[in-house]
């Protein structure tokens, strides 16, 4: 099971995941799995529905805490570490965008888009200022005051695109953005997701099952029965 | 860059948690809203119940002042220390009357210095012929049966007693002035100057105060359970929203502050609405009467202990039970966001309140002390095995869906949506569950008391039996002038117009000395004066001549001094004439000499006539130096056919004309009036059920709310299924499995431990002659089965919205 | 014409072309062989006459974006066309070779085009003969199919990768035909997916 794959550019990699066992009761998810992420890149992580890709993501995420193995972020471990570092890691480095947005219903998508910051205690004309900058950039300004259960699907995967950058995280974890669209929509979601994160110099750990989808990666991982398969290695 | 460790950060999440309970995702408010209307209500329930001991109080404290003037009977000698010292400042008689079926009492006082004490309520002391009545009695004379009542209190209204003088807004309650109370008696009171008179507040019986306690407890403990519950609704949807931020990257302590802020908005709005329930509420009670009892609007203020406890209470609560809950989305956020089934619950801690609660019962059972000094372990045990239900329920309703399978389409939609969210509806019936546990004991309890009362009444003494009569009518009294005596009286009421014919007898109260009970110790005997031909005719003896004297051998039998000797002195007494007895002599006295020959007669089976329950029989000839005071009346008259329903009424007033102290009363149909004891149950199982009533409102609007949002909860399936093509039959057949399944489960639990804590409690309160309720029993889980239809009735509409093809928007 | 465009290729190439060329090239010959670059021709040539040369430089800016077309193609087109009466010789310059004819169409050519236009064209599903024939041979004979299978769906993958990027800096036009290429590799890449999972009872049913 091979968990290291070649360094791209030679920098030393944002996140190591290595060797990752975790099951759910019964049924085993991840059987040594390991992946690196590197600053600035775009991840592919392949396979079949059942793979254990979902889970290989949320383990380096922080979400998961994987039974064995280790999640190193910058050479530190993330498995090992309180909940509260944890989740300020998630806060601030970190940004998230699923398959259905979890944009909170009761919150305006500004809101919405500003809540890392809320969280991380900044002040409200900050987070209104920074949240308004993405929102435009992803081109949901026009629904800033809307609520989530009033926009399309797409308006609402882009809004949970902003919220995932308005922190400027490291990385950018993209578990099935798309899934949920129709492709003229994904389409518009990954090109903007491709255009804001390669400007800020974000990665991006992208979980898909469509080869379309994973065609804006530069590299990709590809799982299958919770090992990494195969690794491409960039250009 | 994060600046988490201020106090500000956490007052933002605080925030953050309100405006998440602000912002509702269709209706902004609608969710607040009925979360705080559904704790109002509950919160306006709870400061109403703490406000009957407050009410309790102001009536006793009412009584007492009332009772300061009441002054001292003066035929027991030193009753009151200053009886020797000083002179009495006022003199004082009551006097009491009914008018249609309600009773009328009242003070005639005749003060006898200038210091003597104005009763409460009142500015000045009435002055002869004048009097000053309750309200509800100006009402009652001024109205249309005014002038029937007039007669019988003559006397000018000069005003209306003050509040502070009523014991309850609608009491019928006068006094009056007078001049004549010195020859009144020995039921004349004497008030001496400085005297203050031991104040009896009456307290209960030691099973009255079990059952009341036991009671009250077991209705309010629903309604805290109502309270909390309905902070968790849409728990699940609260579940999901703070699953998505924790994923984001707030941290526990985090995800609690932020649950903790919108557990509060609620809650606060919530006791706000309570006190403006009660408030209002407060205005209404005065107006209701509950067996002849109401209250001032004044009256009804909350202990200020509990009113506090709930103010505070609830909000804590809330926020505790929201930071609880809340376990599950720190630990398992993925696990709420893709709807995955919850592990599966544990039975050991739940079962640890109901097993303290047993616990805690037996040993206070098997105390030596009395309960009522073991208050806080009783109430404390009752309260852990109520609380108990609530916490076991969601783990019977698990394993119940779980171990069924199901069998058509309806089953497994029901079943299926049962085991993904047990919790939730199994804290929908949690409510109800414990209403109808401490209800079911409530009934067990009642039921064995209920029993125990009859058997005691058997076994004891009997109190007055209802005595079969030939007339409809009974009028009993004390002759008031020497010039109108039975005759007279008798002629009287024959002249009234809807009166028939009037039969009577005059009757005398003797006195018997009883050496052996002890010095001044005597028996009372009645005695019945009767002329020949009557008993005659009426074959009560063969042979009767002017001048005989009758005594039964029965009356020997049963006395221990024996039967009445010839030429024994007896005392013939009468309490309402003679001296007030200021110097500690009793009433009038007179002395009647048996004599030399006491013939036997036979007390008769049927007893019919007064003199069948006398012990001597005298004829008027021998009874002609017992003077008129002496004698006691008893006359029978029956209605005409075309009598109208007031005709007792004018009856009552010639009645009053005559005698002293009359009575007069419907035989048929007329029960005795109960003992003390058994007028506070009465009462006490009135309000049990007004309560009970109550609670199950509460709750049944409390299960309706949470069906309802159920249903929204379940919006986008049910519209698939519909667009696959489910019938609406079928889904709303599945509702009611849904909502039917739970109640089932609590129906069950609560029939086991509602038995089970009311079997406890009999055991432990000692009262005997186990009996249940099984009607009631029925009863109880009809109203659940009919809440259950009623319910998934009301959300019919509801469910028909949800299958309506919007509900498939993706978004 | 013909309806197995890949004959030529199942003949000529051999198995081991290098990986790009040979999935270009399958695709590029689906578009250029066949009718296409008639009915092509006589669509640049309704706005007005041409000369040949103006005819290819006018396609090679349209349509061929890898891959310029051949003189001796148009030219052959062109013949074909002129003899079946869809286009005319118009006039011809002075000078040598057929470079100088200027062609022009002719109303039956109008009529073809608009039917072309208007006709749907048949959904032909291509099956992917080679890729097909080189997992059953590697079956056969005992090899690993499934890195076959996989090896081609990395080049796939590599490909996308290449268009995606590509993308960012185009034209409408360029984009459309990008996201064109993009969409039929997706195709031929779930087919490659589903191959590999369907290989054990491949393999049973051949050996």
């Amino acid at each position: 099971m091979t968990t290291d794959p070649e360094s791209p550019s030679g920098s030393d990699p944002v996140l190591v995941g290595s060797d990752l066992q975790l099951s759910f009761g019964r049924t085993p998810a991840l059987r040594g799995a390991g992946m690196s992420v590197h600053a600035g890149e775009m991840v592919a992580v392949m396979g079949s529905s059942g793979s254990g890709k979902s889970t290989l993501l949320h383990c380096l995420a922080g979400i998961l805490t994987p039974s064995s193995g280790s999640v190193l972020h910058h050479g530190r471990e993330i498995t090992t570490m309180p909940d509260q570092q944890r989740s300020a890691l998630r806060r601030d480095e970190f940004g998230f965008v699923f398959q259905f947005g979890q944009l909170v219903p009761e919150l305006t998508v500004a809101e919405n888009v500003a809540l890392p910051l809320r969280l991380s205690g900044h002040r409200h004309a900050d987070g209104r200022r920074r949240s308004a900058l993405w929102m435009d950039k992803l081109g949901v300004s026009d629904v800033a005051d809307h609520r989530p259960g009033e926009i399309s699907g797409g308006q609402g995967q882009r809004a949970a695109v902003a919220r995932a950058l308005v922190a400027d995280p490291e990385v950018v974890f993209a578990d099935e953005p798309t899934g949920a669209l129709d492709s003229i929509a994904g389409e518009q979601v990954m090109a903007l997701l491709d255009e804001t994160a390669r400007e800020s110099g974000t990665a991006v750990v992208l979980v898909t099952h469509e080869s379309r989808v994973a065609a804006y990666a530069d590299r990709e991982v590809l799982i299958r029965d919770g090992a990494v398969r195969q690794q491409e290695s960039v250009r | 860059m994060t600046r988490r460790s201020s106090a500000r950060a956490r007052l933002g999440d605080l925030a953050l948690g309100i405006r998440l309970a602000v912002g509702g995702d269709r209706t902004p408010w609608g969710r607040l809203l009925l979360t705080a209307v559904g704790i109002g209500l509950g919160v306006g329930v709870l400061l109403l119940a703490a406000s009957v001991p407050t009410m309790k109080q102001a009536r006793d404290e009412r009584q007492n002042a009332r009772q300061e003037i009441a002054g001292v009977l003066s035929h027991y000698p030193h009753s009151s220390r200053y009886q020797d010292s000083h002179d009495p400042s006022m003199l004082v008689t009551r006097a009491s009357t009914e008018f249609r079926d309600q009773r009328i009492q009242g003070r005639a006082l005749e003060p006898l210095s200038p210091d003597a004490p104005v009763p409460p309520g009142l500015q000045r002391i009435p002055g002869p012929g004048q009097m000053v009545v309750s309200p509800a009695l100006r009402e009652l004379l001024r109205g249309s049966g005014g002038e029937l009542l007039k007669p019988r209190l003559p006397d000018h209204v000069v005003g209306v007693i003050d509040k502070e003088g009523l014991i309850s807004p609608n009491e019928l309650f006068y006094y009056t002035g007078t001049t004549n109370l010195s020859e009144g008696g020995t039921t004349v009171a004497a008030v001496y100057p400085g005297d203050s008179p031991s104040t009896n507040t009456r307290s209960l019986s030691g099973q009255m105060w079990i059952i009341l306690s036991f009671g009250v407890t077991v209705l309010l403990v629903p309604i805290v359970v109502f309270v909390v519950s309905t902070t968790r609704m849409a728990e699940a949807a609260r579940e999901r929203r703070l699953a998505a931020l924790r994923l984001v990257g707030a941290d526990g302590k985090q995800i609690r502050r932020i649950a903790s802020g919108e557990a509060l908005v609620g809650a606060v709005f919530g006791v706000l609405l309570g006190w403006a329930v009660f408030l209002g509420g407060a205005q209404l009670v005065p107006h209701i009467t509950l067996l002849e009892f109401s209250t001032f609007a004044s009256d009804i203020r909350p202990v200020w202990e509990f009113a506090v406890l709930v103010t505070l209470g609830v909000p804590a609560a809330a926020v505790i039970t929201a930071q609880a809950a809340m376990r599950r989305t720190i630990i398992e956020p993925l696990g709420i966001v893709r709807r995955t089934k919850p592990s599966s619950r544990g039975i050991v801690w739940r079962l640890v309140p109901m097993a303290l609660g047993v616990v805690g019962l037996l040993l206070v059972g098997a105390s030596s002390e009395r309960i009522s000094q073991l208050q806080i372990p009783f109430l404390a045990s009752i309260v852990l095995l109520l609380i108990g239900v609530p916490l076991v329920l969601p783990w019977a309703v698990e394993r119940v869906v779980r171990w069924s399978s199901a069998r058509s389409v309806t089953w497994q939609l029901a079943l299926r949506r049962l085991q993904l969210s047990s919790g939730t509806a199994a804290r929908s019936v949690s409510a109800i569950a414990v209403v109808l546990t401490g209800v079911i004991a409530l009934q067990t309890v009642l039921a064995t008391s209920v029993a125990t009362f009859q058997a005691q009444a058997h076994d004891g003494p009997t109190h007055q039996v209802a005595t079969p009569s030939r007339h409809e009518v009974k009028v009993r009294g004390t002759l008031e002038h020497p010039g109108k005596g039975m005759a007279e009286l008798a002629d009287a009421l024959e002249g009234l117009p809807s009166t028939g014919e009037v039969d009577g007898t005059a009757g005398v109260r003797f006195a018997v000395p009883e050496q052996q009970r002890g010095p001044r110790r005597s028996r009372y005997t009645g005695a019945t004066i009767v002329d020949c031909a009557t008993l005659l005719e009426r074959d009560v003896v063969t042979r009767c001549s002017a001048g005989d004297v009758f005594q039964s051998p029965e009356h020997s039998r049963r006395t221990p001094s024996g039967a009445i000797r010839p030429g024994e002195r007896l005392r013939a007494t009468s309490t309402y004439h003679g001296s007030a007895g200021l110097e500690g002599t009793p009433g009038e006295v007179t002395t009647w000499r048996a004599p030399a020959e006491l013939k036997p007669f036979e007390v008769s089976e049927s007893r019919q006539y007064r003199y069948d329950m006398s012990y001597l029989l005298i004829t008027p000839q021998a009874a002609e130096n017992i003077p008129w005071w002496a004698r006691n009346v008893e006359l029978g008259l029956d209605f005409t056919a075309s009598a109208s329903p007031d005709a007792i009424e004018r009856v009552r007033n010639v009645a009053a004309e005559y005698l002293e102290f009359a009575s007069v009363r419907r035989i048929s149909g007329y029960s005795p009036l109960p003992s003390d004891d058994a007028m506070v149950f009465r009462l006490i199982r009135y309000g049990l059920l007004l309560g009970t009533l109550v609670a199950f409102a509460l709750i049944g609007c409390g299960l309706f709310v949470t069906a309802a949002e159920q249903i929204q909860e379940r919006r986008r399936p049910m519209a698939v299924l519909a667009a696959v093509g489910a019938r609406r039959r079928t889904l709303g057949w599945s509702a009611f499995l849904q909502n039917g399944v739970p109640m089932l489960v609590a129906v069950a639990v609560s029939v086991v431990v509602g038995l089970s804590l009311g079997v406890l409690v009999v055991m432990v309160t000692s009262l005997d002659n186990l009996a249940f309720d099984p009607l009631g029993l029925l009863g109880l889980v009809g109203i659940a089965a009919a809440s259950v239809l009623v319910v998934t009735g009301l959300t019919m509409p509801a469910l028909r919205r949800a299958m309506h093809p919007e509900g498939l928007r993706t978004e | 014409m013909d309806n197995d465009p890949l004959r030529a290729w199942r003949i000529s190439k051999p198995l081991n072309a290098s990986r790009g060329d040979y999935v270009l090239g399958v695709y590029l010959e689906c578009i250029v062989l066949g009718m296409t670059i008639g009915h092509t021709l006589l669509g640049l040539l309704e706005g007005g006459p041409r000369h040949g040369y103006d005819l290819k430089r006018a396609y090679d800016e349209r349509f061929g974006q890898h891959r310029s077309l051949p003189y001796g193609q148009v030219y052959s087109t062109l013949s074909r066309l002129l003899r079946d009466g869809l286009v005319d010789v118009d006039g011809v310059e002075s000078g040598e070779g057929p470079e100088r004819k200027r062609y022009s169409i002719t109303e039956a050519g109008v009529r073809t085009l608009e039917e072309w236009l208007s006709t749907p064209e048949k959904p032909v599903a291509n099956l992917h003969s080679t890729l097909f024939t080189k997992v059953v041979l590697a079956v056969a004979s005992g090899r690993d199919a499934g890195e076959v299978l996989d090896a081609q769906r990395q080049a796939h993958l590599e490909r996308m990768r290449e268009l995606t990027r590509s993308k960012r800096e185009a034209g409408t036009t360029d984009l459309l035909v990008h996201d064109f290429s993009l969409f039929h590799l997706e195709a031929d890449l779930r087919w490659l997916e589903l191959a590999v999972t369907r290989l054990d009872q491949l393999t049973k049913e051949i050996r």
